[in-house]
């Protein structure tokens, strides 16, 4: 069953994931693009860890290393229809254990209730052209 | 066209941008296989990973998908555990982008050895016309008859076996030809 992917829109209109994803180097947005596709054609049913909890309730990391560098876009199940949809909170990186930079998995859980409280806060996920 | 077909048939214009993400279905699909094929054995990371000879940490960083790169060695030992056959290949970027939209984890898991040899042996194999060696599923046993009740005594009928079918096939390649 195909899965609807979601960004987080900031209060000013912004896509702050796109935001982030632009400033990755092509070969790092390529992966990326790869897992947000295998999610949305199956969702976890290939790989069950690739998307792993973090501190923060509700969000999870996905795990993708780039040229030595770990990307860890931070997301979640839902929250609408958690058994149909992903949404992408932030963008961060993991850096000797500690997600960089310092307070996202805290921002992505924050974006997660903002969206709870207002679905409008987000839209279609979007990859950088 | 499939929608991520169309984008990646747009997208993969860029050699660099093309690379990477075929990279990373790679990645994700050998993290899928290996997965697949130990919950297929019903076994445990660690069971996997005294089978194969490396660490059970190995096994978990390989299943979701977080490596770079694994070695011809490693990916033999994996094949040794689960009794099967390693195959690496090049191929097209279409081959590959067809692979990304039918990848499914019940495509992922293959049987061992021992019970890959009884199917094997139990299939037919002919040569095609084009003198290619193949082999197909049985379509009901050689000598098998239609059972009989006492009306139809005296009336044994053989259904069809492999043979007429394979005869039918040749048949038909040189009606084509």
């Amino acid at each position: 069953m195909p899965f609807q992917l979601f960004d987080y829109m900031r209060p000013d209109g912004v896509n702050d994931f796109l935001e982030w994803a632009q400033g990755l180097s092509k070969r790092q947005r390529a992966r990326l693009d790869q897992k947000a596709d295998m999610l949305e054609r199956v969702g976890m049913g290939l790989l069950p860890e690739t998307l792993t909890g973090s501190e923060e309730a509700g969000v999870l990391k996905m795990r993708l290393l780039v040229d030595k560098v770990q990307l860890r876009p931070l997301l979640c199940r839902g929250p609408a229809d958690p058994n149909a949809e992903f949404t992408f909170l932030c963008g961060a990186f993991e850096v000797g254990d500690k997600i960089v930079p310092r307070g996202q998995e805290a921002l992505a859980g924050k974006r997660r209730q903002e969206i709870i409280n207002n679905p409008s806060r987000r839209v279609s996920h979007e990859q950088v052209a | 066209m499939s929608k991520l077909l169309n984008r990646l048939l747009h997208r993969f214009g860029d050699e660099e941008y093309a690379h990477a993400y075929m990279e990373g279905h790679l990645i994700t699909r050998i993290a899928a296989q290996i997965h697949a094929l130990r919950r297929d054995r019903g076994w445990t990371q660690q069971e996997l990973a005294e089978k194969a000879g490396v660490a059970q940490e190995r096994v978990s960083k390989i299943e979701s998908g977080d490596f770079e790169s694994l070695t011809m060695k490693t990916l033999l030992k994996f094949a040794r555990a689960f009794d099967i056959n390693l195959e690496i290949a090049y191929s097209t970027f279409s081959h590959g982008m067809l692979d990304v939209a039918n990848l499914s984890a019940d495509k992922l898991v293959v049987p061992a050895r021992a019970e890959d040899l009884k199917r094997f042996a139990a299939m037919n194999i002919t040569t095609s016309g084009t003198g290619q060696v193949v082999a197909f599923a049985r379509v009901s046993d050689p000598g098998e008859v239609i059972p009989f009740s006492r009306s139809t005594v005296g009336k044994i009928v053989p259904k069809p076996v492999w043979s007429d079918f394979a005869r039918a096939e040749v048949h038909a390649e040189r009606r084509t030809n």
